[in-house]
């Protein structure tokens, strides 16, 4: 096998996404400029989305799950002109109505408002920080769209850490808005940052981060 | 057996179009929306389950899924929905196990293109059944590694150490896979 068969199986592995980021990489810059490769990937690449089609199975999530999921769109459809931002959970969204004022709203997931009311900010450039006993939500307005491939990443760094723990990825919105719900606790959490990173995330920064958040102990 | 273009039939019966639906989900029709995920929860929750291996787990991607779904319609434009939806949704859970890794340095593969390529159009017809077919005609090391490689969300790496396959070994039977699904939805497609 020459080298460029190699080549040929590694855009099948990146087709398939079994490969890791610097390898990904390789095979897209070699992509640029070889056409026998873009044809093999344009080639498996439908194969690989007909099989992820295929993923049905006959587990089923709880009902309550569409009842939540319907309870926030028809929410976001009613309260604002303006198009919603991307909530990964409903909690996530009740903050917001909590950090826009807009009083006591019960939500799912065990958690009421008033409950949040509790949660302390933590105000930074582009936005703040909701510090909740289990998670911390970062709220960000006007965040400038991140570059083509390119997403934003979320990091925290655990009290007497040296390093930071990559965390969830994110896009604003059309307006620059998030809420991303970190999975980390405040008690434990000496900071959190934001950087842009490649689709998919980095497991460390590979950017200036755009955004360190200290988490004060309360 | 062939599916009715772009479409898929709900637990009730009713069969939807989603390119329909997701033209009406850009203005902001919450019951189109509604449509989309009684025909394609079973998929995203199905993807998430594989992939993460906890229900609870698999719920919240699937939220954050149908949410982001709501919230940036314009992300779909053209090619084979429930094929991006799973990209997407695979995406979501490999984001999630990265962000609860007990070990930073642990390897997570590249998340792959979200972006709606119009090449997948070819196979956007396909019913699912036929798809799992295809499949299931693989010898049973290439078909383990496409699946332990897209639901599993496994690295090369990870899926030679997995199978104790060399790792050249693994990269070429993914493609000698990989071309034989196509070779056969091809002969489907085109019949």
């Amino acid at each position: 096998m020459n080298a460029h068969d190699e080549m040929l199986d590694n855009v099948a592995a990146y087709a398939l996404g079994a490969l890791n980021a610097g390898e990904a990489r390789e095979v897209v810059v070699h992509m640029r400029t070889c056409e026998e490769c873009c044809a093999e990937y344009d080639a498996l690449r439908p194969v690989v989305s007909a099989v992820g089609s295929a993923g049905e199975s006959d587990a089923i999530p709880s009902p309550l799950l569409k009842a939540r999921i319907m309870k926030e769109v028809r929410a976001q459809g009613s309260r604002a002109k303006r198009p919603s931002l991307a909530i990964p959970y409903a909690l996530a969204a009740a903050c917001l109505l909590l950090a826009a004022g807009l009083g006591t709203v019960v939500v799912e997931q065990h958690q009421t408002i008033a409950e949040l009311s509790t949660a302390r900010r933590v105000a930074f450039a582009q936005g703040e920080v909701l510090v909740a006993p289990d998670r911390l939500y970062v709220v960000v307005r006007g965040l400038p769209a991140p570059p083509p491939g390119k997403v934003y990443q979320t990091w925290t760094l655990a009290r007497g850490a040296k390093a930071v723990t990559p965390s969830v990825t994110f896009t604003p919105d059309e307006h620059g808005d998030a809420v991303v719900a970190i999975p980390a606790s405040g008690a434990t959490t000496a900071a959190a940052a934001i950087s842009v990173e490649p689709a998919g995330g980095s497991q460390q920064p590979t950017t200036k981060p755009v955004a360190v958040i200290p988490i004060q102990s309360s | 057996m062939r599916g009715d273009a772009d479409e898929a039939r709900r637990n009730d019966g009713l069969v939807v179009n989603a390119t329909e639906l997701m033209e009406r989900v850009r203005a902001r029709d919450a019951d189109a929306f509604e449509a989309l995920y009684d025909a394609y929860h079973r998929l995203v929750y199905g993807v998430a389950l594989r992939v993460l291996a906890d229900p609870a787990s698999a719920e919240d991607v699937t939220q954050t899924v149908f949410l982001k779904l709501w919230s940036s319609p314009g992300s779909f434009r053209e090619g084979n929905f429930p094929g991006w939806l799973a990209r997407v949704t695979r995406n979501r859970a490999l984001d999630l196990l990265r962000s609860r890794a007990a070990h930073p340095q642990l390897e997570f593969p590249e998340a792959m293109p979200e972006d709606d390529a119009l090449e997948d159009t070819v196979f956007a017809q396909l019913d699912r059944e036929i798809v799992r077919r295809a499949l299931g005609r693989l010898a049973d090391h290439e078909r383990t590694l496409v699946e332990l490689g897209f639901f599993g969300g496994l690295t090369h790496q990870e899926l030679a150490r997995r199978t104790n396959t060399p790792l050249g070994t693994v990269k070429t039977r993914i493609r000698t896979a990989l071309r034989k699904l196509r070779t056969a939805l091809d002969g489907v497609a085109a019949g």
